[in-house]
């Protein structure tokens, strides 16, 4: 469930050996973005989803009608459990009264922080390992490479139970735990493609120029590490929302009170399915356009950053 | 290459045994223990009688002591016993193996039924409206998340059509009608997703395939589009397929572990969720060897392909 | 470097846009009061419906009991083997001297637990620490190698407890028995470490030794491999992880009250379920036959679609109860007002309406039945006293008082289990705390990490959110001296209570010969209201549903996964029931 994507997207046999084509010429953002436009409108629209959930995470103050922790109450004082959707509650109320309406645009940016925060950290540190292996190789490459390998071979469950038992559950050891899922992964992409950028001559001629170890990495293997990268960054984005909502449903999700749409998913809303559908309903949408969104966009970056695969 | 192969495989050994060490460790700081597991809820017991039961588990033993008679074993096939059941690990494994690899291969079936076609057509016509609408379907697989697609199914199949897989694993010699009856829809949940990841894999290979010079000579020569796709483009595209395919099927014989839990499926995911829980440490360590000896065995093949396809890896 | 930046850059960014104090960053539009609540059913109709349509006592059985049929159940067994671990479901192969006749008395209808004589048939006491046990004649363990048939003697108990009293799960009941004679064939006496005059309770049900042959425990495997036993079904196929299979003991000596041989049906199938929408889709589709349910919501939606499914819905006794227990070692907990204060913060209606619906019934230090109420008319506020009333004013001056003006921070443990909302509990309860001025961190423990804690094996350093600790029956002895007498470690008195004045009153109780011991009981109720040594709040009552075509009888056994393990013995099945075979497992 976790590790499919990662060996199959970031390692379709061109990019890892390759990406070795000089990236897009990009005459500026706005360049960029009618590029996109026109080239790959699937992409534009996956984009413009991103962008629009990035919009109601940092507007969620303004847009969420409620207070997300609030238990409304009716007028014997009790909350208003699981109401089905009305004009007051648009997206009807949980077991606990909230209003599922402001739960979720409140949940964009829990699922907003988990997935960036996560695979910022993971990419970080996969690409910083993949770099140091895959440049200077020899006993440390060996050895980070056997690392890498015993990660990758423990069962992402496993390694989940296990920090959250001695850790404890929290959102910052979620986003870990999702961070130690991506980075081997992360890693082996971007040794790879290290690997091979050294076989370029030019590579050879920096070394013989005297450039140092620093410069060759900056210069010239991080502008080819980027594109591959960014393409496995983006669909990790979507994965580990899902994660977390896995997570949740096996019991080590994000605690509560903080809604996050994962745990809405595979909480309240499995537990109340037949009952209560709309409280799965809606953040089952959420999730899957959201993660859809990433998908395409990966998608549409992968196309346009390998050359080979652009149309003709 | 047989250097090559030869340090590969003692990679591959060091990794297994660096897994059977972090493993053995690991589970030993979660807190609790099998002893408190086995227990009734209304069980009153006292310390020393836990102390007395963890005794007879081995469990009191020198951390060292406890790894060394596990690895000796383990190392000869005897993956020792499980703290719960006190029935062999190995044995406990290969029931449900027979599952696993049941339920594994029928998902891989559906997923090159739908991501085949789909990820050829998408190649063939790309960024025309048959591609965006089979990518957009495929990627939808990938979306749902699969215990919540489970859950749904389950609950509504009963709701609907009242009827749900059969609980109680046969296999596929013993009883078709009845293997294929209860695997077929969390083959169909699992192959969803895979079907997503392996049209992507055959739509970008295809692609890259498809701008080769020879295939421009192919067309050049005369020879029909379909004859040049299928003659010549597929054959190349599929290397790389065919191993992200290898790699899949290690993650799913992995298990996929909320489905089995929610269909009442015996494979070996569920099996090492419930040891967690269970905190049963001989049957999680076997478990997850077992994992590891197939992830390292894949990965050993894959790259060994690669070093088959491509000589310039072999000296490195 | 650039990983430590990012974190702090991320952990900052966390701690701005994920934590939102309630109320203050988001705009407020109170809740309309004249809503009209639009809930998926009306509940207090719903509840009307259910007290009329199913009464205390369930239907009469349309005919005779029918022998035939594969019962289905769900369960949960890691092992079948007695000496590693103990699960009611166990109670199929496996019998103990006596037990109890229904899991708890229903008020109203049965006021005394009745005891069912299995393989004891009189006890005498001949003096408080001396007492003598007849066991019935003719009983047959299961005719199987390397046992084959052979008859349960004394010899057998006494070897069985000998065996047995070390075990965790049995130490603390074998513990009061100090020395096993057998006097002949079918009588054994069983001498004391302490005088109990009422020790015949120690021998019922599950947390007492169960009879075992010594063939089969010395057998190579041991019980695991030769589950041999006198009880009412043999363990024909045992596969975990997915369920077992039990077929009928042809010699089984039960009979029921025509003189018909127990059990009914031919065999039972225990399904191992791990998720509550696998048991719903089950039952619906005819593959369970009586399960218990959890929550008014299931049985709702359950209802619209098996709309001839029968409901036995009876009031706890005490099991599924929701609370709050303290470490009472430290303060401020050590403190006895701090406790009142936080036991009148919890508005209790609340508490019900959010966890089932309203359905359910206040609870107090412990069962109800134990301190005499019969009623559930006496189920009341008045019963409880100021302390479990919900009353803010007054736990804040309590609270003052106790030297917390301005509250003080709690952290409150708890987790996910099956049968259980604690997600819902534990945000309700840190509302209401926080409204008297505690500030409540909610730490959400992996379930088997809560479990080792709510067992008393690891220490919890402030609060834990759990279930009552229980007793297997009706016995005072386990819900309520085990548990509150100091003498006790904390794998068993949970909490750690040591209280003189209570230990005195429970030690009069244990050698209270009998006619006293309501009154002591009482007695100590009023005690420990008054202490509130733990935060308890209401207890949903029992939904145990059969299908149609079963008929479980008033044994109602069934309120926990695989206590239906119980009912096994005197359920039977019409012939509507679905024809199953029960050659394997797998069919």
């Amino acid at each position: 469930m976790i590790r499919e994507s990662v060996t199959a997207d970031a390692a379709p046999a061109g990019v890892s050996h390759g990406g070795l084509a000089a990236p897009v010429a990009l005459r500026g953002l706005w360049g960029a973005v009618w590029l996109l436009v026109r080239r790959k409108p699937l992409g534009a629209v996956s984009a413009a989803i991103i962008l629009g959930l990035v919009a109601v995470a940092i507007l969620a103050p303004v847009l969420a009608p409620r207070d997300p922790y609030q238990f409304n109450l009716n007028e014997r004082g009790l909350p208003i459990r699981m109401q089905a959707p009305t004009a007051t509650f648009p997206l009807g109320t949980d077991p606990l009264g909230r209003d599922v309406l402001s739960r979720i645009v409140y949940g964009a940016r829990v699922s907003l922080i988990v997935g960036l925060a996560s695979v910022i950290i993971g990419t970080l540190l996969g690409t910083v390992l993949g770099l140091v292996s895959g440049y200077w190789e020899g006993k440390l490459d060996q050895v980070i490479q056997r690392g890498v390998d015993t990660t990758m071979a423990i069962p992402g469950i496993v390694l989940a139970l296990a920090v959250m038992s001695v850790l404890g559950q929290s959102l910052t050891n979620i986003i870990l735990v999702i961070a130690l899922v991506i980075a081997p992964g992360a890693s082996r992409v971007v040794r790879g493609t290290v690997l091979a950028v050294k076989q370029q001559t030019f590579v050879d001629a920096a070394q013989a120029l005297g450039a140092s170890p620093g410069r060759i990495v900056v210069r010239h293997v991080l502008p080819n590490v980027f594109a591959p990268i960014l393409v496995i960054a983006t669909v990790w984005l979507g994965n580990a929302i899902v994660i977390e909502a896995a997570l949740s449903f096996l019991g080590l999700g994000t605690p509560p009170p903080t809604p996050t749409w994962g745990a809405m998913l595979s909480g309240e809303g499995r537990r109340n399915l037949e009952t209560a559908p709309y409280l799965a309903i809606f953040p089952g949408v959420a999730i899957s356009v959201v993660v859809l969104a990433f998908n395409m966009l990966g998608d549409a970056l992968r196309d346009l950053l390998d050359p080979r695969l652009r149309s003709r | 290459m047989r250097t090559y192969i030869a340090r590969r495989v003692l990679h591959g050994l060091l990794v297994l045994w660096l897994v059977s060490l972090v493993i053995f460790s690991l589970v030993r700081i979660l807190p609790g223990d099998a002893v408190i597991m086995q227990l009734d809820q209304a069980a009153a017991p006292t310390p020393e009688t836990l102390t007395r039961a963890r005794q007879e588990l081995g469990l009191e033993r020198p951390f060292l002591a406890q790894y060394r008679t596990w690895i000796t074993g383990a190392v000869q096939g005897d993956l020792g016993r499980s703290l719960i059941t006190r029935r062999p690990v190995t044995q406990e494994l290969l029931k449900r193996i027979n599952l696993t690899s049941h339920l594994a291969v029928m998902s891989l079936i559906v997923a090159m039924l739908i991501a085949l076609p789909i990820g050829i057509l998408s190649a063939v016509r790309q960024d025309t409206t048959s591609d965006y609408v089979g990518r957009f379907f495929a990627i939808l697989g990938l979306s749902l998340p699969d215990f919540w697609l489970a859950t749904v199914v389950i609950t509504f199949l009963a709701i609907w059509v009242q009827w749900i897989p059969p609980i109680g694993f046969a296999p596929l010699w013993e009883d078709p009608a009845r293997c294929l009856s209860q695997l077929f829809i969390p083959a169909l949940i699992i192959g969803a997703r895979l079907a997503a990841v392996s049209m992507r894999m055959t739509r970008s290979s295809l692609l890259e395939v498809l701008r080769q010079d020879y295939i421009r000579t192919a067309r050049a020569k005369g020879t029909r589009e379909r004859a040049v796709i299928v003659r010549h483009a597929l054959k190349n595209a599929f290397i790389p397929v065919v191993t992200v395919i290898g790699q899949q099927f290690s993650v799913l014989l992995g298990g996929t572990v909320i489905v089995e839990f929610i269909f009442l499926q015996p494979g070996v995911g569920s099996l090492m969720l419930d040891a967690v829980l269970l905190r049963d440490y001989t049957l999680i360590q076997g478990a997850v060897l077992f994992f590891a000896v197939v992830i390292v065995v894949t990965n050993l093949l894959v790259d060994l392909s690669y070093a088959w396809l491509d000589p310039r890896i072999r000296y490195r | 470097m650039k990983t430590a930046l990012s974190s702090l850059t991320c952990n900052i960014a966390l701690i701005v846009l994920a934590w939102d104090p309630t109320g203050a960053a988001a705009q407020e539009k109170p809740a309309t009061p004249g809503d009209a609540p639009g809930f998926a059913y009306a509940a207090p109709a719903f509840i009307k419906e259910l007290d009329t349509r199913y009464p205390a006592q369930p239907p009469v059985p349309p005919s005779r009991p029918r022998y035939g049929g594969v019962l289905q159940f769900p369960a949960t067994v890691r092992a079948f083997d007695p000496t590693v671990g103990y699960r009611p479901e166990l109670a199929l192969v496996w019998d103990t001297l006596t037990e109890w006749e229904a899991t708890w008395y229903f008020p109203e209808v049965q006021r005394t637990p009745v005891i069912r004589k299995t393989l004891a048939t009189s006890w005498e006491m001949v003096n408080p620490s001396t007492w003598i046990f007849k066991l019935r004649q003719g009983v047959k363990f299961h005719n199987r190698p390397p046992v084959n048939g052979r008859e349960m003697t004394a010899e057998d108990v006494k070897y069985s407890y000998e065996l047995l009293k070390d075990k965790a799960q049995y130490s603390t009941r074998a513990a009061l028995v100090k020395a096993i004679q057998v006097v002949d064939k079918y009588t054994v006496k069983f001498e004391l470490s302490m005088p109990d005059p009422k020790f015949y309770l120690n021998v019922v049900d599950s947390l007492s030794p169960v009879i075992v042959p010594r063939e089969a425990v010395e057998a190579p495997g041991g019980l695991a491999e030769n589950p041999i036993g006198t009880g009412a079904f043999m363990l024909k196929e045992f596969a975990p992880g997915e369920g077992a299979l039990l077929v009928r003991n042809p010699d089984y000596y039960l009979k029921d009250k025509d003189g018909r041989q127990l059990p009914y049906v031919d065999a039972v199938r225990l399904l191992f379920t791990k998720d509550p929408a696998t048991d719903t889709a089950l039952f619906r589709t005819r593959q369970l036959d009586v399960m218990r349910v959890s929550t008014l919501d299931v049985l709702y939606a359950l209802m619209k679609t098996v709309p001839d499914m029968q409901l036995y819905r009876v009031p706890s006794f005490g099991w599924g109860d929701y609370g709050v227990s303290m470490a009472l070692d430290k303060a401020p907990y050590s403190d006895v007002r701090v406790r009142q204060a936080l036991s009148m913060a919890v508005n209790r209606e609340v508490v019900a309406e959010v966890i089932n619906r309203g359905d359910a019934a206040l609870y107090g230090p412990f069962p109800w039945a134990l301190a005499g109420y019969t009623k559930r008319a006496d189920y009341t506020y008045a019963s409880l006293g100021p302390n479990y009333e919900y009353n803010v004013k007054k736990a804040k001056e309590l609270l003052a008082a106790a030297g917390y003006p301005k509250g003080f921070d709690m952290e409150l443990e708890w987790a996910e289990f099956q049968g259980w909302t604690f997600n819902e509990f534990v945000q309700l309860v840190a509302r209401f705390f926080g409204d008297v001025g505690v500030r409540v961190k909610l730490k959400q423990l992996e379930t088997s990490t809560w479990l080792a804690k709510a067992a008393g094996v690891q220490p919890f350093p402030h609060t834990l959110a759990a279930f009552s600790p229980i007793g297997a029956g009706p016995s005072f002895m386990d819900w309520v001296y085990l548990r509150y007498h100091s003498s006790f470690p904390r794998t068993i008195n949970r909490e750690g209570i040591s209280d003189p004045k209570l230990d005195d009153l429970l030690t009069t109780w244990r050698l209270d010969p009998g006619e006293k011991r309501p009154a002591i009981q009482r007695a100590i109720w009023d005690h420990l209201r008054k202490n509130v040594y733990r935060i308890t709040t209401i207890v949903p009552p029992h939904y145990r549903i059969t299908q149609a075509y079963v008929h479980a009888g008033a044994n109602p056994y069934c309120w926990f996964p695989g206590y239906c393990s119980y009912e096994a013995k005197t359920a039977w099945m019409t012939e509507k029931a679905p024809s199953r075979k029960f050659e394997k497992f797998a069919q």
